[in-house]
């Protein structure tokens, strides 16, 4: 059939001929071949170099990535004639770990742009080029040929061969080509680029892979984490620490799979200033989020989760304001470092975690069961205390047990320490965004955002402090106060319960038991200590019961600490849909891709059992008829990521929204469009951003 | 999960110092290069430590590859391993081909083929586990790296300039190795301490 075809062109054509037909090196067939049976004068064609590989075998693209070599033409053409670069189509990724490289195993035609002169007296010409090329398998070989082509020159216009033609067209369609569609942007930290794609297109991107045209820039193996974010899709990049990094524009292809067809996008990313860009969203510039921490460390002191520390340091206000002045303002500063010490150390700690590859967010901590159970124990001794079922000799809490004793300075440092420790899990509104965007930041420059959380956090108690005569008016120290402490111990009883709820939904039953257990041995060991370790105890009892009762609680401690770090985090860990409720389905990327590809709007709500900010909202805003009501009308399918225990694929997916806490709820709309809720819902803001839609 | 506290507390300890940690471990030019020990293909062990006060080179190589053929089949990689070593210089020739792939040799044909092909490096040194590979980033055959009598890296990359696997090339080629030990033998800075390397892929 070839050979016919050949013969026919041969016949229309007498000049056109293949000169040096395929030729193979060991495992790849090379051939030249034209889309044109005849050329014209002046008219630039199009000629390709054909590489079919055997089964497995493959050769490479132009950046050829941590090994191999690209394939290089060079055209031996005669006098006039000009040669373009060849035409690379998309490449496809060869991984060999610990290596990746970039290339073909499928059959390619190299496509190179031919400008004959405007003259031309013969009657056909002669292309001839000299491939190089290196095959491979497991093993590499040098593979090369001569080819050469002889092309009939018509001055009536130049003549398509249909049947190449067609070869031609099908390798076209494999070129990457720019679109206007996209927005691109990337932003770098910590070794890491982070490229956003703003785009109003749907697709999965799970299969979506990106190839930089650059050689010395980039580390080809770690996965990019291709995710979606309200504004288009994202990944990210790691910098090959070997070379020198610069933040210039890059450019590189985007391949983009879904079943049989394959687009590939040619794209061209600069960095953009930190304000551009989804991963920063409303946060634009430094000085803002500064502020935005600031005002989220003030909002913090009303969370729900920080009351029972306020309740504690009002106590604390309440007494110093006997004290003199200069002492009540040196207690203000002190904990106000130990607040912000204490955000410094976590933050500190995130950081690094997260340069370890960790995918971790704000409120980590509350993610280990140890954790939480440590802070049920301290909560529990603290409302036993405050009940005055025992007494410290010093007063760590900045809580004098004697009315006129004096307070410490370490009781002041450790109650800011305390306070920031139960805050962090109440995102407050603001804060998420500033989060998010303080850890794409330079490790310094997100020290600073937590800096100013911190002092925000500690603003209230440090200008009460500067101005005791705001304490005025507060009723001399009496029996009141004994009142208010043992009623702020059933606060703290409360914040107990929470976090064994906590705990029941994280590890399940058995660590409940066991934390019931170890709870019930501490309380015997601090009526011991209270009943029989008193000042006005003989020596000896003293120090019996001392001993009783820190051997109890210690063993009873550590015993029941191992037991529960035994327990692995329950796998059917998460919320239980409230009877009646919203009816949640679990979240995946996959899931929410596919929702995402039928046009069917999605809310997405990011969660967790210890962030009681989302657990408010979820009994206000999601336990409301009129919302469910209004979710079903418009047929939207409402997702839930459960963050409670940890989660990388969920922590990515946050990150891609440029978020590193939660609450965080998004929703998506028919067409594409996306709209961020904020992180205090009530019915009233739910419905007034479903009407806004107006779908 | 179970290990989360323990991270966080070892994230405490390692936050200010810790900030580059990454995925796979490279070296990189102007610090120490880190120290490992192979045996040869006599059964002697060699660490790079043991060199300290002298240049040292490290050639990986894999004698199946078309690109450590192209400069030992002219004699040019021997060339440059006689030139360097009768100066004092120590020449590892780094072989990380797993048991099994391309270019892994048992001692006895390891000594065999460097016999015959006249090399003239101060020991062929065995990694098939590909550990001293992974330790370096080691991509390709031949992927070189240069350093100096203090331990610190000045050199690492390509062994030319010019990416090919043709002989022929070789004489029109900057030889970064080259001009990396002149220079800093000179005193001087080296010109281009970090090219990308070409060949075959490390067989690991």
């Amino acid at each position: 059939m070839r050979i016919l075809l050949f013969l026919s062109s041969l016949l229309l054509f007498p000049g056109t001929e293949v000169l040096s037909g395929p030729i193979r090196s060991q495992h790849v067939e090379a051939e030249l071949i034209a889309e044109m049976a005849a050329i014209e004068p002046g008219v630039p064609f199009e000629v390709g170099v054909r590489l079919r590989h055997d089964p497995h075998w493959h050769t490479y693209w132009v950046n050829p990535a941590d090994s191999g070599l690209e394939t290089t033409l060079q055209w031996n053409l005669p006098e006039g004639f000009t040669a373009g670069e060849i035409q690379w189509p998309y490449p496809e990724r060869i991984v060999m770990e610990p290596l990746v490289t970039f290339g073909y195993e499928r059959d390619i035609l190299l496509i190179t742009l031919i400008t004959p002169p405007a003259q031309l007296e013969m009657e056909s010409v002669e292309l001839a080029v000299r491939a190089d090329w290196l095959e491979c398998k497991e093993v590499c070989l040098p593979g090369g040929a001569d080819l050469s082509l002889r092309l009939a020159v018509s001055r009536e216009g130049a003549v398509r061969d249909a049947d190449r033609a067609e070869i031609f067209d099908r390798a076209r369609s494999e070129w990457p080509v720019p679109t206007s569609e996209w927005e691109l942007s990337a932003v770098s930290a910590d070794g890491r680029i982070v490229v956003t794609i703003e785009t109003d297109e749907i697709w999965d991107p799970g299969a979506a892979d990106f190839f930089p045209l650059d050689t010395e820039r980039f580390a080809y193996l770690p996965p990019q984490h291709w995710r979606s974010i309200p504004t288009g899709y994202a990944f990210d990049l790691l910098i090959d620490p070997r070379y020198r990094f610069s933040e210039e524009a890059f450019s590189g292809v985007v391949v983009i799979s879904s079943g049989e067809t394959t687009r590939a996008v040619l794209i061209s990313v600069p960095f953009g200033t930190a304000s551009g860009g989804a991963a920063t969203e409303s946060v634009s510039g430094f000085g803002v989020a500064l502020l935005f921490a600031f005002i989220g460390g003030l909002i913090l002191n009303l969370m729900p989760c920080v009351f029972p520390v306020i309740s504690i340091k009002v106590m604390g206000f309440v007494r110093q304001a006997e004290e003199e002045h200069a002492a009540v303002w040196k207690h203000g500063l002190i904990f106000a470092a130990g607040v912000v010490v204490s955000f410094w150390v976590l933050a500190g700690a995130l950081i690094a975690l997260r340069a370890g590859g960790e995918q971790l967010g704000w409120g980590f901590h509350l993610q280990s069961p140890l954790f939480l159970s440590g802070m049920a124990v301290l909560f529990f001794l603290l409302a036993l205390n405050l009940y005055g079922v025992f007494e410290v000799g010093a007063t760590w809490l900045g809580l004098g047990q004697k009315a006129t004793g004096k307070s410490t300075w370490t009781g002041s440092f450790f109650s800011g320490a305390l306070a920031t420790v139960i805050a962090t899990p109440c995102t407050a509104p603001f804060m998420g965004a500033a989060l998010g965007y303080a850890l794409t930041l330079s490790a310094f420059e997100s020290m600073l955002i937590f800096t100013a959380l911190g002092v925000g956090m500690a603003s209230p108690y440090l200008a009460l402090s500067a101005y005791p005569r705001w304490l005025a008016k507060i009723p001399k120290p009496g029996p009141w106060m004994e009142t208010l402490k043992q009623s702020l111990g059933w606060l703290l009883m409360a914040t107990v319960l929470w976090l064994i709820w906590v705990l029941n939904l994280m590890a399940g039953g058995d660590a409940v038991i066991l934390l019931a257990g170890i709870l019930f041995a501490v309380g015997l060991a601090a009526w011991v200590l209270g009943r029989w370790g008193a000042i006005h105890r003989d020596f000896p009892v003293r120090l019996t019961a001392k001993i009783i009762a820190a051997s109890l609680m210690l063993g009873s401690i550590v015993a029941g600490f191992m037991a529960i770090h035994q327990i692995a985090p329950s796998e059917a860990s998460g919320i239980s849909p409230a009877a009646g409720g919203m009816p949640w389905e679990a979240f995946s990327e996959e899931r929410l891709a596919e929702l995402r590809a039928q046009g069917t709007p999605v809310f997405i709500n990011f969660t967790a059992a210890w962030c009681l900010s989302c657990q408010v909202n979820e009994r206000v805003a999601f336990s409301s008829a009129r919302v469910q009501q209004a979710f079903a009308e418009r047929g939207i399918v409402p997702l839930k990521a459960d963050w409670t225990a940890r989660d990388d694929r969920i922590g990515r997916v946050l990150a891609g929204y440029g978020r590193s806490s939660v609450p965080f709820y998004v929703l998506y709309g028919p067409s594409g469009e996306t709209v961020t809720l904020p992180e205090l819902l009530t019915p009233g803001i739910v419905l007034d951003v479903l009407n806004d839609l107006e779908w | 999960m179970r290990s989360l506290m323990t991270k966080v507390a070892m994230g405490v300890l390692a936050v200010g110092c810790s900030m580059g940690i990454r995925a796979g471990a490279e070296v990189t030019v102007g610090e120490e290069a880190p120290d490992f020990t192979l045996t040869d293909v006599l059964g002697n062990e060699h660490s790079l430590s043991d060199f300290r006060g002298q240049y040292v080179v490290l050639e990986w190589v894999n004698h199946g590859c078309p690109f450590v053929k192209k400069f030992y089949d002219v004699g040019e990689m021997q060339r440059l391993q006689e030139e360097y070593t009768s100066q004092g210089v120590i020449w590892l020739a780094i072989c990380s081909s797993r048991e099994g792939q391309q270019g892994y040799y048992t001692p006895e044909e390891a000594a065999q083929v460097s016999e015959e092909k006249g090399a003239k490096h101060t020991a062929y040194l065995y990694d098939a586990p590909g550990d001293v590979g992974r330790l370096y980033g080691a991509q390709v055959t031949p992927h070189m790296y240069v350093i100096n009598p203090e331990g610190i890296l000045i050199y690492q990359g390509a062994i030319d300039s010019i990416r090919s696997a043709n002989s022929a090339d070789i004489e029109r080629a900057e030889n970064y190795v080259v001009a990396a030990l002149t220079q800093a033998m000179a005193g001087e800075e080296v010109a281009t301490p970090v090219t990308r390397p070409y060949g075959c892929s490390v067989k690991y």
